[in-house]
C-alpha cells in the first residue's frame, strides 16, 4: 500500500510583530520577537525527529508588508536543515508572501520545491527508488487575488490513481477568514478533484475541515501572534494512504501561548487580596502550562466593592504593574500580564436608574438614543479630529458602528460612575 | 440650625458685643442707620466662610474700637447638639469648632454642618442684603445651575460641573487637536518617527540583494584566482624539482659511459667470489670430522668386550627386593612373640577370678548364654517398680475406708434427730388443701363484705332523699288544697285543665280587641265620604291664592300713587311671585292628601263591618260559655285570673314531677334491698366455706384467718424437715456406695501382687538365677556378668595376635630358602638376615654392570650415523664448487678470481646510473620519467634557474588577487550577516505594535471622556429644555402667594439665554426686565426661598439672615412675605435687620422676636 508520512504546517508569519500588547518588558519583549523564529526551528526539529518524508508549508511563511529578509533568511536555513537529513520540502506561497516577494538572492536547498505561480504543478515523491506519491500545488502570486485557484488543480481519476495525491494550496475555504474576499475558494472545488489530501494555510485557527476521503485540513498558525489567538498552536503529523486514509496527529509548537483568565471580584475585598488571588490563580495556571512563556489577558468581572475602587483613576494600571512586576516572571517559565480589562460592574442598576424621572434617568435615555443607527455618524463625527487624522487613519482602527456602541457604552459607565460618586471621589 | 449667640470681639465698630439668647424663629434686629446692621450680616458671614483677603472686593470690617479681628457664634442643631465656631484673622487665622462633646474641629466639620453648602451659595441665598437681591447675576451662577439640576437629580451633593471639568480634563490630556504634548499626540509623533525608522530598516533587503550580486561577482573572481595560483604552484614545483635532480642526471650520463667502455662476462654469480671461499672452507672441515669419529669408534669397542654378567640373580630381581623389604617385620615378630604369650596366661586367670564371683555354677559358657540385653534389664526394673507400687495402693486405700465409716455414723445421727422433731410436727399439722380452700373463701368473704357495705351506703342515701322529696310533694299538695293521696293521671288532666282555660281566656281576649277594631273602622268608614271631602279643599286653596294676588295689588296701587312706580312694580312682581309659591304649595298638600285616601280604599265596603262584628260577638260567647264549663269541672266559683291559671298549672307540673320523682327513688331503693339480700345468702355460704358459724362479718372473719395463718406456717416447718430427711438419705446411699468401691479396689489389688510374684518366680527359673534372689540381687548379677564378658574379649584378642606372628616368621624362612634354590646358590649361613641381605648386594652389582654396556653400545651407534651424514654432506659440498665455476665461466679457481673483479667494476657504474633515474622516478614519478629526461636533455641548467623566477613571480601575483577577493567577500559576508542577524528591524516593529496598542487603548479613553461630554452637554439641554427643576416649581408657588395669585407660573426660557420668565393669570408672559423693581425683587426672592426649601429637604436646614429686603415692596406684599416667613420660620431661623419701624411691626404681627441693637458698642 502506497502510503506517505509527512509534516504540515502554514501561516508561519516569520518576523511579524505580536499585536495588541500595550506593555512589554525587555525579557518579553525579547521572546516576543523571536517566538516565530523558535516556533519554525521547532517544527523543523520535530520533522527531523520524526523521520518524516517531506514537509508543506501552506504559505505565508513570512509578511511581505514586514519587508524581513531575516526571516526569508532564517526560513531558508532551517530547510538547509531539513536537507542535511534527506527530507524534502514543499512549498505554496499565500497572499502575505506571494512568490514574487521572495527575494531573488536567495536559493531555496535542493530537495526545496516552490510551486510557480503561474500554473499547478506536479511533483512526485519518491521513496527507496518508487513513485509514492504527487503533490500539486499553486503559489500566490501576489497579494490579494480573488480567483479560485482551486480551479486550476486537475482532477485525478479515481481508478487510474496509483499515488497519493496531495493537493496544496493558501486559501480562504468557504468565506472563514476576516478578508473573505482574499483567496477564495469552496469545499465543492476540493472535494472534485479526487486527491487524498489537501495541505490548506491561510486560516490561523487550526480545523479539520475534512479527517479523511479527503483529508482537508487548516493546520493554523503555529504560534499565536496576537491576544485573540489563545489556545494551542502547532502543526500536524500526517500519515495519507492512496485512498484518502488520513491519520492526523497535532504537535504543539507555540513557544508563546496566549491565554485570557477571567477573575471574580466578588471574593475580594481589598485590592491587595484581588492582587494575591490573581497571583494565586496565575500561578495554577502557570503549573498547567509548564515550559511556555504565557502571556496572559485578566478580566475582572462581577459585581463588588471593588468594582468602584478600580474605576479610580490609576488603580487599573497599578495593579497591572504589580502583577508585572511581582512573581510572574522567572527564567524558565513566564507568565505574563499583558492587560487587565475591568468587565467588574457597578452595584447600579441602570434600568432602575434609566426610569428615574431626574437628570441621571435622562441621562441614561440619552446614552440610548446615542447608539441607535443613526447617530453613528454624529458621533463619528465627534471622534473625527483623532480617529480620522491621517496619522489616526494610519495608526487606529477604523470608527465602525460595534466598536462606537463599545465606547459609547463605556462612557455611559463612566458618566454614571463620575455623577453617582461624586461623593467618594471628593473625599479621595 | 440656629444661632444663638453672636459674640463679637472685634469687627468693624464693634468691640467685645454680645448677643445672646437669640430664639428660634423670627428674629428682627432692629437699629437706626450706622447701627452696624451689615456689619453684623458680614460678621456672621465671615465667621461662617472666612475673612476675605486684601485682594478681595468685600470690605474688611478691621476691628475700628480695639479687640481681636474676630469672634464667634454659637450653633444649635436641629437634633440639639450644640457648636461654636471661633474665627479670628491676623496670624492665626482659622476656624475652630467647639463641639459640645469638647472635640474640637476645623473647617471640614463646619463644612460638614453647613451641608457643603459653597460660601458663593450662602451669601447670596441665605444670607443677603438688598443689592444681592437685586443681582440677577446671583442667580445665574454655575453654582446655582448646579444646584437646581441636582435638586432634580434627587442624590445627595453631586456636581454634574465637576464630572465635566473631570472629563475635559481627561480628554485634553489625552489629546487635543493642534496639541504637542498631550499623550496621544506625542505617542502619534513617536509613532510617525519610528515608522519612518522601519521604513529605512526594511530597505535591508535591496541592500541584501545588492551586496549578494555583488558577492556573486567576487567569486566569480577569486575562483580565477585560486586557478591561476594553483597553475603556478605547479610549474614552480615541477622547475624546482628539475633543479632537484639536474646533479643526479649528470652523474648518470658520465656513469653510462663508464659502463658502455668495460667488458666482462655475460654474467656472473651472485657475490661468486664469496661463495668460492665458503665452500672450499666447508670441504676440508667435513674431512677432518670424519677422521676423528673413525677414531672414537675404534675405543668403543675395546670397552663393550671387557665387562661380564651374572643373568640368574636377575631373573630373581622381584623376589630378591621382596625378601629386603620383609627383613625388619621379621625381626620385630621374632622379637614380640614371648611378650605375647605370657599376656594370654594372665588373662586367663582373672577371668576365672571373676567367674566364681558371681557363683559356683558359673562357667564361661552359661555366662555367654545370659540374656543380657536392655529390654531384659527393664523388665527385672518393671518388675520392681510394679511390686512397689501395688504396695503403697494398699495402704492409701486402708486409709480411705477407715474415714468412709466415720462419715455414715455421723449422718445416722442427724437423721434420727429430725425424726423426732417431724414425729411432733405431724400432730400439729392439718391437711395442706384444706387450709387453702379456707382462706380462698375468707378472700370472698371480704369482697362481698365491701359490696355489702356499698349498697347499704347507696340505701341510707336513697332513703334519705325519698324523704325529702316527699315533704315536699307533701307541702305542694297541701298548698293545693289536696289531702288524700294523689296519683299520677289526676296530676296530668289537672294541669290539662289549668291549660285548657288559660287558652280560651287568650282567644277571648283577642275576639274581643278585633271587635273593638271593628267599631272604629265602621265609625271612619261612615266619617270618610270621598267626594266632598275633594272638591271641599281645593276651592279653599284658590281661594288663598287669590287672596295673596289681592293684597299685593293692593299694595301695589297704593304705593303707585305714593309715586314710587319702580318699587312698585318690584313689590305687585313680589306678591305675583308668592302667590305662585302659595299655589304651588296646597298643590303639594293636596297631592299627599289624595294619596293617603287612596291607601284606604284597599279596605271593603264600610257595610261589612257590622257583620264581621257579629260573627266575632257570636265567637265570644261560645268561648265564654266553654272557660265557664272547664272552670266548673276544676271546681273554681269563678273565672279566674291569667296569672292565678298560671300560678296553678305550674304547681301542678311541679307536683307531678315530683310525684313522678318520689316512685322512681322507691324502685331504686327496691332494687338495692334486693341486692343486699343477694350478697347476705352469698356471705352465709363461704361462712360455711371458711369454717365460719352463721353470716360472718368482719370480726368473725379476721379471728378465722389468724387461725388459717398459724396453721399454714407449722405446714411448712413440717415440709421443710421432710425435705432435710430425704437429703440425709441420700447422702448415706453415697457414702456406703463409696465404702463398698474402695472394699473391691483393696482386694484386686491383692491379687494383683500375687500374680506378679508367681509371674517373678517363673522368670528366675527359667533364666537359671537364684530363687531367693530378687529383682535388685538380679540386676547386680547382671552387672557383675558384664564386668566378666569384657575379660573374656581381651583374652581371646591376645591369644589371636600371638598366632598371627608365628605365621608370619614362618612363610618369611620359606620365601628366602625358595630364592636361593632357584639362584643356585649356598647360604653362607642359617642367619636369615644376613643371607637375605647377601642376596640384595648381589642383585644391586649385576645391574649396574648391565646399563653401562648398554650406554657404550648406544654411543658406537651414533658414532656410526655421524660418519656417514658428514660423508654426505662432503659430497654435496663438491657438486657446489663445481657449479659455482660453470656459472663465473671458469674451469679454475685462478680464472674464477679473475672474473670476478671484472663484474664488480661494470656493476658499480651500473648502480650509480640506477641511482640517477631513481632519483628522477622519485621526484617526478614513474610515469612522467620519459618526458622528465627528454626535458632535461633539452634544457641546461642556467634556463632552468631563469624559469624558476619568472614562475614564483606570476604566482605571488596570483596569491595577491586572491586574498583580496577573499577580503572582499569577507566584508560582504558580514554586511549579509549583519542584516540576517539585525533585529533591529524586529524591535522597531515589536515597539511599534506595542506604541499601538498602547494608542488603540488611550484613544478608546479619549473617545470615551469625549463621548461622556458631548452626552452629558446634551442631557443638560434637554433636562433644561424639558424639566422645570423642582427649585423653580417651589419658586413658583412662592411667587404666587406673594402677589396673591397674580402670577401663577414662572418658568425657564428655553431659549440660549435661559433667562426666567413669569407668567400672568391671563396667560401673559413676562420677562424680569419687563416686571417692576419691587415684582423683580419678589420674584429673586421667591427663587431664593424656593432654593433653600429644596435645598433643606435633603440637609441641615441653616438660618436665613436677611438685611432689610423688604422696602421696595407695598404693604400687602410685604404682608405676604411676613406670613411667608412665619411658615418659613417652622423650618429656619431667621433673623431680619432693619431700620424700619414698620417692618418691625410687622414682623412683631407675625411673631417676631425683637432685638435692637446698636445699644451698648463702643465707639
Amino acid at each position: 500500500m502506497k502510503k506517505v508520512r509527512f509534516l504540515h504546517t502554514a501561516d508561519l508569519h516569520l518576523d511579524t510583530p505580536f499585536k495588541g500588547v500595550a506593555a512589554i518588558s525587555s525579557e518579553i519583549g525579547t521572546r516576543l520577537q523571536d517566538a516565530t523564529f523558535q516556533t519554525f526551528r521547532t517544527i523543523i526539529d520535530i520533522a527531523i525527529q520524526h523521520e518524516v518524508d517531506f514537509i508543506l508549508v501552506a504559505g505565508d511563511i513570512y509578511d511581505v508588508s514586514e519587508q524581513s529578509i531575516r526571516a526569508q533568511i532564517f526560513f531558508r536555513n532551517e530547510l538547509r536543515r531539513l536537507e542535511e537529513k534527506g527530507i524534502a520540502a514543499y512549498i505554496v506561497h499565500g497572499n502575505h508572501d506571494p512568490l514574487n516577494s521572495w527575494s531573488p538572492s536567495l536559493s531555496f536547498p535542493k530537495n526545496t520545491h516552490v510551486f510557480s505561480a503561474d500554473t499547478v504543478e506536479r511533483f512526485f515523491v519518491v521513496k527507496g527508488g518508487e513513485k509514492v506519491a504527487e503533490i500539486y500545488g499553486i503559489s500566490v502570486s501576489q497579494g490579494n487575488v480573488l480567483e479560485n485557484l482551486a480551479s486550476l488543480f486537475p482532477v485525478v481519476s479515481q481508478s487510474q490513481k496509483n499515488l497519493v495525491t496531495i493537493g496544496m494550496l493558501h486559501c480562504n475555504l468557504g468565506g472563514r477568514g476576516v478578508n473573505a474576499d482574499a483567496v477564495p475558494c469552496s469545499e465543492k472545488d476540493l472535494l472534485s478533484k479526487h486527491y487524498d489530501y489537501w495541505a490548506l494555510g491561510h486560516i490561523h485557527k487550526k480545523e479539520i475541515v475534512s479527517s479523511s476521503h479527503p483529508g482537508i485540513v487548516y493546520p493554523g498558525n503555529p504560534q499565536g501572534l496576537h491576544p485573540n489567538e489563545e489556545g494551542e498552536r502547532g502543526c500536524y503529523l500526517v500519515e495519507v494512504e492512496r485512498g484518502g486514509n488520513v491519520a492526523l496527529r497535532f504537535v504543539e509548537t507555540a513557544h508563546i501561548r496566549w491565554i485570557s483568565h477571567s477573575i471574580s471580584i466578588e471574593e475580594s475585598e481589598t485590592i491587595d487580596s484581588l492582587l494575591s488571588f490573581i497571583e494565586r490563580s496565575l500561578a495554577s495556571v502557570r503549573e498547567k502550562m509548564r515550559n511556555k512563556t504565557l502571556i496572559c489577558k485578566i478580566i475582572l468581572t462581577g459585581r463588588g466593592p471593588l468594582a468602584k475602587v478600580l474605576r479610580r483613576k490609576g488603580v487599573l494600571d497599578d495593579l497591572l504593574k504589580e502583577c508585572q512586576e511581582n512573581v510572574f516572571v522567572d527564567r524558565e517559565r513566564v507568565v505574563w500580564v499583558e492587560r487587565i480589562i475591568n468587565n467588574t460592574r457597578l452595584s447600579f442598576d441602570r434600568e432602575t436608574l434609566k426610569d428615574q424621572q431626574d437628570f441621571i434617568g435622562d441621562l441614561v435615555r440619552t446614552f440610548e438614543e446615542f447608539a441607535e443607527e443613526e447617530k453613528m455618524g454624529f458621533l463619528e463625527k465627534e471622534l473625527s479630529s483623532l480617529f480620522l487624522s491621517p496619522l489616526g487613519r494610519k495608526f487606529l482602527t477604523p470608527l465602525e458602528t460595534e466598536y462606537l456602541r463599545r465606547v459609547l457604552a463605556q462612557s455611559e459607565e463612566q458618566c454614571l460612575d463620575l455623577l453617582l460618586d461624586s461623593q467618594e471621589r471628593n473625599e479621595d | 440650625m440656629r444661632i444663638e449667640e453672636i459674640y463679637l470681639d472685634g469687627f468693624g465698630i464693634f468691640h467685645q458685643y454680645h448677643i445672646i439668647g437669640i430664639p428660634s424663629g423670627i428674629t428682627v434686629l432692629y437699629g437706626p442707620n450706622e447701627s452696624g446692621k451689615s456689619t453684623l450680616l458680614a460678621f456672621i458671614q465671615q465667621v461662617l466662610f472666612g475673612f476675605p483677603d486684601g485682594r478681595s472686593r468685600k470690605i474688611q470690617y478691621l476691628p475700628l474700637a480695639g479687640g481681636n479681628h474676630g469672634g464667634r457664634i454659637r450653633v444649635r442643631l436641629h437634633n440639639g447638639e450644640v457648636y461654636g465656631i471661633e474665627r479670628y484673622g491676623g496670624r492665626r487665622e482659622g476656624v475652630q469648632l467647639f463641639l459640645s462633646d469638647g472635640r474640637l474641629g476645623g473647617s471640614q466639620e463646619l463644612s460638614h454642618l453647613l451641608g457643603h453648602i459653597k460660601q458663593e451659595v450662602f451669601e447670596n441665598i441665605y444670607a443677603f442684603s438688598l443689592s444681592e437681591l437685586q443681582d440677577i447675576k446671583t442667580l445665574h451662577s454655575d453654582e446655582m445651575r448646579e444646584r437646581m439640576y441636582s435638586a432634580g437629580r434627587g442624590i445627595g451633593e453631586v456636581s454634574i460641573e465637576e464630572a465635566k471639568t473631570f472629563l475635559s480634563n481627561e480628554s485634553s490630556n489625552l489629546f487635543t487637536l493642534k496639541g504637542r504634548k498631550p499623550f496621544i499626540n506625542n505617542l502619534l509623533k513617536s509613532l510617525k518617527e519610528k515608522e519612518e525608522k522601519i521604513r529605512e530598516e526594511s530597505k535591508s533587503l535591496e541592500r541584501f540583494n545588492i551586496l549578494y550580486h555583488e558577492k556573486e561577482e567576487l567569486k566569480k573572481e577569486l575562483d580565477i584566482a585560486i586557478k591561476d595560483q594553483e597553475y603556478y604552484e605547479k610549474k614552480e614545483v615541477h622547475v624546482e624539482k628539475l633543479l632537484a635532480v639536474w646533479e643526479s642526471w649528470v652523474v648518470m650520463q658520465e656513469a653510462t659511459r663508464a659502463y658502455n667502455a668495460i667488458s666482462a662476462p655475460e654474467s656472473f654469480p651472485e657475490e661468486g667470489k664469496e661463495r668460492m671461499e665458503g665452500i672450499l672452507a666447508t670441504i676440508s672441515g667435513y674431512e677432518d670430522r670424519i677422521l676423528e669419529i673413525k677414531g672414537t669408534l675404534k675405543s668403543l669397542e675395546e670397552q663393550r668386550v671387557s665387562l661380564t654378567i651374572d643373568e640368574s640373580l636377575l631373573q630373581y630381581k622381584g623376589e630378591i627386593l621382596s625378601l629386603q623389604r620383609g627383613i625388619e617385620k621379621y625381626e620385630s615378630a621374632l622379637h614380640d612373640l614371648p611378650e605375647i604369650e605370657a599376656l594370654v596366661r594372665k588373662e586367663e586367670a582373672q577371668l576365672q577370678e571373676s567367674l566364681s564371683e558371681i557363683g559356683r555354677s558359673w562357667t564361661e559358657e552359661k555366662m555367654m548364654e545370659v540374656d543380657r540385653s536392655i529390654p531384659v534389664k527393664e523388665g527385672v526394673r518393671k518388675r520392681s517398680d510394679e511390686m512397689e507400687e501395688i504396695r503403697r495402693n494398699l495402704r492409701d486405700q486402708g486409709i480411705e475406708k477407715n474415714q468412709r465409716i466415720a462419715e455414715r455414723e455421723d449422718l445416722e445421727k442427724e437423721k434420727l434427730l429430725l425424726h423426732e422433731e417431724l414425729d411432733t410436727k405431724r400432730l400439729e399439722a392439718r391437711n395442706e388443701t384444706d387450709v387453702g380452700e379456707e382462706q380462698k373463701a375468707l378472700l370472698d368473704i371480704r369482697s362481698l363484705l365491701g359490696k355489702k357495705e356499698v349498697i347499704v351506703d347507696d340505701l341510707q342515701n336513697l332513703y334519705t332523699l325519698l324523704d325529702t322529696k316527699k315533704n315536699e310533694r307533701e307541702n305542694l299538695s297541701h298548698q293545693e288544697g289536696i289531702e288524700e293521696e294523689i296519683e299520677e293521671e289526676f296530676l296530668s288532666s289537672r294541669s290539662h285543665l289549668f291549660f285548657s282555660v288559660r287558652q280560651n281566656l287568650s282567644i277571648l281576649k283577642e275576639l274581643k280587641r278585633k271587635v273593638e277594631v271593628l267599631a272604629e273602622k265602621e265609625e271612619l268608614v261612615r266619617f270618610l265620604q270621598p267626594d266632598r271631602a275633594n272638591a271641599l279643599s281645593f276651592s279653599w286653596e284658590i281661594l288663598r291664592v287669590f287672596a295673596v294676588i289681592f293684597i299685593g295689588i293692593g299694595g301695589v296701587l297704593f304705593l303707585m300713587k305714593g309715586n314710587v312706580p319702580k318699587v312698585g312694580i318690584g313689590i305687585l312682581l313680589f306678591f305675583l311671585l308668592l302667590a305662585g309659591v302659595v299655589w304651588m304649595v296646597q298643590r303639594k298638600e293636596r297631592t299627599r292628601k289624595k294619596k293617603v285616601l287612596q291607601k284606604k280604599e284597599v279596605y271593603p265596603n264600610y257595610m261589612n263591618f257590622a257583620e264581621e262584628k257579629e260573627r266575632l260577638e257570636g265567637e265570644i260567647s261560645q268561648i265564654q260559655s266553654t272557660i265557664l264549663s272547664l272552670v266548673k269541672e276544676a271546681g273554681l266559683g269563678e273565672i279566674p285570673s291569667k296569672e292565678w291559671l298560671n300560678e296553678r298549672e305550674e304547681a301542678w307540673k311541679n307536683l307531678k314531677t315530683l310525684f313522678l320523682q318520689e316512685i322512681d327513688l322507691k324502685k331504686k331503693i327496691f332494687l338495692k334491698e334486693e341486692e343486699k339480700r343477694k350478697i347476705e345468702n352469698d356471705l352465709l355460704v363461704c361462712g360455711e366455706r371458711a369454717g365460719i358459724e352463721g353470716i360472718p362479718n368482719l370480726s368473725t372473719t379476721n379471728e378465722r384467718e389468724e387461725i388459717l395463718k398459724k396453721e399454714e406456717k407449722s405446714l411448712n416447718r413440717k415440709k421443710i424437715l421432710e425435705e432435710k430427711i430425704k437429703d440425709i438419705d441420700r447422702k448415706m446411699l453415697g457414702v456406703e456406695s463409696r465404702e463398698s468401691m474402695i472394699e473391691e479396689r483393696i482386694s484386686s489389688l491383692q491379687k494383683d501382687e500375687e500374680e506378679l510374684q508367681g509371674s517373678w518366680m517363673e522368670w528366675k527359673k527359667r533364666r537359671g538365677f537364684d530363687s531367693q534372689l530378687s529383682p535388685e540381687g538380679v540386676l547386680e548379677v547382671f552387672t557383675k556378668i558384664e564386668e566378666s564378658s569384657v575379660r573374656k574379649e581381651k583374652k581371646e584378642e591376645i591369644k589371636a595376635r600371638k598366632e598371627k606372628i608365628k605365621k608370619e616368621i614362618t612363610v618369611y624362612e620359606e620365601e628366602c630358602n625358595a630364592v636361593y634354590a632357584g639362584c643356585g646358590r649356598d647360604k653362607e649361613s642359617d642367619n636369615y638376615v644376613s643371607a637375605a641381605e647377601s642376596l640384595v648386594d648381589g642383585l644391586r652389582e649385576c645391574e649396574e654392570k648391565k646399563k653401562m654396556k648398554e650406554g657404550i653400545e648406544r654411543e658406537e651407534e651414533n658414532a656410526k650415523r655421524d660418519k656417514k651424514i658428514v660423508e654426505e654432506k662432503l659430497r654435496n659440498e663438491k657438486k657446489k664448487q663445481s657449479l659455482l665455476f660453470k656459472e663465473g665461466f671458469a674451469d679454475s679457481e685462478e680464472e674464477f678470481r679473475n672474473n670476478a673483479r671484472e663484474w664488480e667494476t661494470r656493476r658499480k657504474y651500473a648502480y650509480d646510473i640506477e641511482q640517477g633515474r631513481g632519483n628522477i622516478r622519485v621526484v617526478f614519478g614513474e610515469q612522467k620519467y620519459e618526458e622528465v629526461v627528454r626535458e632535461l636533455s633539452e634544457t641546461d641548467h642556467e634556463t632552468l634557474l631563469l624559469d624558476q623566477k619568472q614562475i614564483e613571480q606570476r604566482r605571488e601575483e596570483a596569491q595577491e588577487k586572491y586574498s583580496q577577493c577573499k577580503e572582499k567577500i569577507g566584508e560582504i559576508d558580514g554586511q549579509i550577516a549583519q542584516i540576517e542577524k539585525n533585529k533591529e528591524a524586529s524591535q522597531l516593529k515589536m515597539e511599534q505594535a506595542v506604541d499601538m496598542e498602547i494608542l488603540q487603548r488611550k484613544a478608546e479613553e479619549w473617545a470615551v471622556a469625549i463621548l461622556s461630554q458631548l452626552v452629558i452637554e446634551k442631557t443638560i439641554e434637554k433636562y433644561e429644555r424639558q424639566r422645570q427643576p423642582d427649585i423653580i416649581k417651589k419658586a413658583q408657588s412662592l411667587f404666587a402667594s406673594i402677589t396673591a395669585g397674580r402670577y401663577p407660573s414662572l418658568y425657564i426660557a428655553a431659549d440660549t439665554k435661559k433667562e426666567i420668565c413669569v407668567e400672568e393669570t391671563n396667560r401673559s408672559r413676562k420677562s424680569i426686565s419687563q416686571l417692576s423693581r419691587g415684582t423683580a425683587e419678589q420674584l429673586y426672592l421667591s427663587l431664593r426661598l424656593g432654593f433653600i426649601q429644596d435645598f433643606s429637604s435633603y440637609s441641615e436646614p441653616l438660618p436665613l439672615i436677611f438685611d432689610d429686603i423688604l422696602v421696595n415692596f407695598d404693604h400687602e406684599r410685604v404682608q405676604n412675605v411676613c406670613s411667608l416667613l412665619r411658615d418659613f420660620a417652622q423650618e429656619h431661623q431667621i433673623l431680619y435687620f432693619t431700620c424700619h419701624k414698620s417692618t418691625k411691626e410687622l414682623m412683631e404681627g407675625v411673631g417676631a422676636h425683637i432685638i435692637s441693637i446698636g445699644e451698648g458698642v463702643s465707639g
